[in-house]
């Protein structure tokens, strides 16, 4: 069917309508419980990671003291609803797939939480919203990608991009759903609604991911010609917000970008990276980070 | 005050319904899914108490680590179908776990309790809990000793589930 | 504290809560047509040949188990990342703490080497020939 309009901007309205309108299966020999209950484990994790994210001044539903670290908490909630729609599908295409997205996930979140190291030893906090908060200086470009420490700031974002693909189960890490052996991984037998669902959380985590790298390492609403407006000026979160958005996009669309440039890898080869590459560098970049911090606050 | 009796009582039975369901259900994968229930029950008590890094933690370790780890434990042993459980082990369980019980109650129930309306509402607890484990006099030994516990936990039990792994090339 | 938490715990229901409201809205509209075949297990078309329920590979659960103690190092190091840099500037431990860290970070590091050394990180074990006496080496 072809819609679009003008752009292509209703295919989006189109493919959700679509969705809605689709059967719904329930195969014979699933787990009824089990298969009905992961898409709402989820789906709920997904929203729940909103709840922390720093939009904007002002634009936030929970300050938490420990925002990332609950954030990985909440992460982890992810695997288990995978592994719950592959047992619950009881198709082999499924199981496998979410075995494989387990022991990926677990793989990659030792890397994941590393690279975050170095920017919490920084700031010196776990909330979203401090963080950015302390990226205000220098006209709104007091980002730590441009802080003192920049060389350990830049390789530690882009661990942290990689990683956390592989933790959203995304190309060149989509190997829980590769279609050309697997049919659709843990998916499988998910049909219209239901398959939505994992859908949407995928796209969802990926965007709570892009945007604790935008409020960690690229001054969350923070943007240059900040300090133009005047104080408590009514403009700044709406342009905050607007910054925030903006640069998360722009880490969406190059996660989707390195989706269709690198061809997908090899189980063996997703492990070996994960744990005899990334983990070994992220151990690296955190004694470097900690050296560096511990040398710059000593009195 | 009646937000935190609703918690409690949401919490609570989350944690004794989930531990009870991995209990007595007939199969053993619903059973680790229903510690799910428990775990996440356990850290909404621990929240309730205000040791929030605590809960937290027990979502991250409990919830992602060792369920993770239940799942693929049972994934190596093979399935057996849902075979029965016998009732006599639950009722040895019941006797088993009644002294515990009553002990544990006649113990509470003696206990002076403080007039909790007086607490103020918890901070954070990651930065004192940061600070005592650097401290000498605090918990810095035990700090540095519990990462030679899990480099023995590592080395012991990976030893052993390569020296239990199955001939056969499954999957 | 509290209120934060009730406002992710509002999150997580909405959450879950959507995707119940959105089956429900579904079924209004969507068509109940449903033959025995459409409901068997997806195969390609093939008869699925008994239960998806098979045993996985030991692998699996050696990652998970080294993943476990790494996890653990996490919720450790987390807390000392978070206040490193002030209990440097104040508390008077100046670099012991840097070296407390340290210190834990690299008894596990051990762990990792030895893992690494052994093979157990290494995905692909039962292509290679195996030497006769695994636990000699």
């Amino acid at each position: 069917m072809r819609t679009g309009g003008w752009h292509g901007w209703s295919q989006t309205l189109a493919d959700a309508i679509k969705l809605l309108t689709k059967e719904d299966i329930l195969p014979s020999g699933a787990d009824p419980v089990l298969f009905r209950l992961a898409p709402a484990l989820v789906m709920g994790s997904a929203l729940a990671m909103f709840a922390v994210l720093p939009f904007a001044p002002g634009i936030q539903f929970a300050d938490l003291d420990l925002g990332i670290y609950f954030l990985l908490a909440i992460a982890s909630l992810t695997t288990i609803g995978v592994i719950m729609a592959g047992w619950g599908s009881n198709n082999k295409w499924s199981l496998y797939g979410a075995m494989r997205g387990a022991a990926q996930a677990a793989s990659y979140e030792i890397p994941l939480a590393l690279s975050l190291i170095p920017p919490i030893l920084h700031f010196g906090t776990f909330s979203l919203l401090n963080a950015t908060e302390q990226q205000s200086g220098w006209g709104g470009m007091g980002w730590y990608v441009f802080s003192d420490a920049f060389w350990v700031a830049i390789p530690s974002f882009f661990l942290f991009l990689t990683a956390s693909l592989a933790e959203n189960r995304r190309a060149p890490f989509d190997l829980p759903e590769s279609e050309s052996e697997l049919v659709a991984g843990f998916h499988t037998e998910y049909s219209g609604l239901r398959f939505a669902f994992f859908f949407l959380e995928e796209y969802a985590a990926m965007f709570a991911t892009s945007a604790v790298a935008t409020a960690y390492w690229l001054g969350g609403w923070n943007f240059p010609g900040m300090t133009l407006l005047a104080e408590g000026s009514a403009w700044l979160p709406w342009l905050g917000a607007l910054a925030f958005l903006l640069k998360a996009m722009f880490l969406v669309c190059v996660m989707i970008w390195v989706r269709w440039t690198l061809p997908r890898l090899r189980i063996d080869q997703v492990m070996t990276l994960g744990w005899k590459y990334l983990t070994p560098l992220a151990l690296g970049l955190m004694v470097a980070a900690a050296g560096w911090e511990a040398w710059r606050a000593m009195p | 005050m009646t937000g935190e009796v609703l918690a409690f009582s949401l919490f609570s039975a989350m944690a004794v319904g989930g531990a009870g369901l991995a209990l007595f259900h007939r199969s053993a994968i619903h059973s680790a899914f229903a510690l799910l229930a428990s775990f996440l029950g356990v850290a909404g008590l621990y929240l309730n108490l205000g040791a929030d890094f605590l809960a937290v933690t027990q979502v991250l370790l409990y919830a992602g680590g060792i369920l993770v780890l239940y799942l693929f434990g049972l994934m190596l042993v093979p399935p057996e179908g849902e075979a029965p459980r016998p009732g006599r082990r639950a009722l040895a369980l019941v006797l088993a776990a009644a002294p515990v019980a009553i002990f544990l109650i006649a113990f509470l129930a003696r206990s002076s309790w403080g007039d909790p309306s007086r607490l103020p509402e918890p901070e954070g607890t990651v930065r004192g809990i940061g600070l005592a484990l650097l401290t000498p006099d605090g918990w810095l030994v035990p700090f540095e000793y519990a990462s030679i516990l899990l480099l023995a936990a590592l080395v012991g039990a990976v030893h052993l589930a390569r020296r239990s792994a199955p001939k056969d090339d499954s999957p | 504290m509290y209120f934060e938490y009730a406002n992710v715990l509002v999150f997580f229901l909405a959450g879950m809560g959507l995707t119940a409201a959105g089956l429900l809205l579904g079924s209004l509209i969507r068509p109940k047509r449903t033959t025995d075949e459409g409901l068997e297990s997806y195969e390609c078309g093939e008869e699925a040949i008994g239960e998806a329920w098979f045993r996985f590979d030991i692998r699996f659960y050696t990652i998970a188990l080294v993943y476990m103690v790494f996890a653990v190092e996490i919720a450790f190091l987390f807390p000392w990342a978070r206040v490193l840099k002030e209990a440097v500037a104040t508390e008077g431990l100046g670099g012991a703490a840097l070296l407390e860290g340290l210190l834990f970070t690299g008894i596990l590091v051990l762990g990792l080497a030895w893992v690494w050394a052994k093979g157990d990180l290494d995905w692909v074990r039962s292509w290679k020939p195996s030497p006769p006496e695994e636990e000699s080496k």
